[in-house]
């Protein structure tokens, strides 16, 4: 057992799925399917998920995309703001596709009432240390063009980003492949674990803000 | 509820960490593609035991030059932009991860062309992908 799993400090907040929903689509005869859920923060949101052809056996994330050859065979994305959450997904065409999506609201809504994610069994505590919960470091909103500066960023375990393409407070992940949608590769945070900072590029002029998560 | 509360009265769901991988994948400082034939794509491919089903998040390394100094950065996302030069101009290549059929697969695609030759300078290195996968908060186990 490692003691740096350990969960049971207040040191850092542990990340709180603020919402999590479960559907199904069917791709149309053009291979693609989408779904839209409603929520009611009144914030954005930040999503990110998992979905499946063979009822979770195996699954895909949603920002995957996969080349065979010279084309795209697989594609998806998820975008979310104040009022939705959008699924999309291209591959196949007439394909049933089961999804589950969860995800965030930033810590600087902390006033933002959040109902119970509502998920039965995921939900249980496990005080338990053999698992790795991911501890949440830092968030927050980044301008295209912003350096932010993080102490102890080289010993961060993992990190997401979200970018809002248009200015209008939708966001997507950043690894959904958004730059190929807008007509270019290339918004993109870069770690410096050297320096103890991200840099925000924005290559294709595109994003115009980030949201960060950093766990350790 | 608010926010801040902690979260140990059970009334929300967290992520739970399932196992992490780092993948690399070695380019060669030149690639040419002669015109008319497929993309370049240099890739590498593994199993994660206990990760057929799993959400991930993925973040790239890259120890070459490419366009702008990346020595020791990480860039974050299972899709990326690599900067490097094409036939002597500043471009992009791709590089994408994914899973599927529960084997994670990293790509770095170097794009040709159909009218003439492609060539790719000053992309070579070891490019490393850090894969962490993540319990389905829809599961138990």
């Amino acid at each position: 057992m490692d003691a740096s799993h350990f969960l049971f400090t207040s040191d850092l907040p542990i990340d709180k799925i603020a919402f999590a929903i479960e559907g199904e689509m069917t791709t149309d005869a053009d291979g693609v399917a989408e779904f839209t859920a409603a929520h009611d923060f009144g914030v954005p949101v930040f999503p990110e998920g998992i979905w499946s052809t063979d009822d979770f056996a195996t699954s895909w994330t949603f920002g995957t995309t996969k080349y065979s050859g010279d084309t795209i065979s697989v594609r998806s994305s998820i975008i979310g703001n104040k009022t939705n959450i959008v699924g999309h997904v291209e591959m196949t065409p007439n394909t049933k596709i089961r999804y589950r999506v969860w995800g965030f609201i930033a810590n600087s809504e902390i006033n933002t009432e959040v109902p119970k994610t509502g998920l039965a069994v995921a939900d249980r505590f496990t005080l338990d240390t053999d698992y790795n919960y991911p501890k949440l470091v830092t968030d927050g909103i980044a301008n295209k063009g912003d350096t932010v500066r993080v102490d102890g960023l080289k010993d961060m375990q993992s990190a997401c980003v979200w970018a809002d393409m248009a200015g209008d407070d939708q966001y997507s992940p950043i690894s959904d492949g958004i730059g190929e949608v807008y007509g270019g590769f290339g918004d993109f945070a870069v770690f410096d674990l050297e320096e103890n900072k991200i840099d925000f590029y924005d290559l294709v002029g595109a994003a115009q803000k980030y949201y960060y998560r950093i766990y350790k | 509820m608010k926010l801040e509360r902690f979260i140990l009265n059970s009334d929300y769901a967290t992520l739970r960490s399932k196992a992490s991988m780092r993948l690399t994948i070695a380019v060669p400082s030149t690639i040419t593609i002669p015109y008319g034939s497929p993309n370049a794509v240099y890739s590498a491919e593994a199993e994660i035991p206990g990760s057929a089903s799993t959400f991930f998040r993925a973040m790239w390394g890259y120890s070459g030059r490419g366009g702008v100094d990346m020595s020791h950065l990480r860039l974050i996302g299972s899709n990326v932009a690599i900067a490097a030069r094409q036939d002597g101009n500043e471009a992009q290549a791709q590089g994408t991860v994914f899973c599927e059929n529960g084997k994670y697969y990293a790509q770095i695609i170097f794009p040709g062309s159909s009218f003439s030759d492609t060539t790719w300078t000053d992309v070579g290195g070891i490019y490393t992908v850090d894969i962490q996968t993540f319990l389905d908060p829809f599961r138990a186990n």
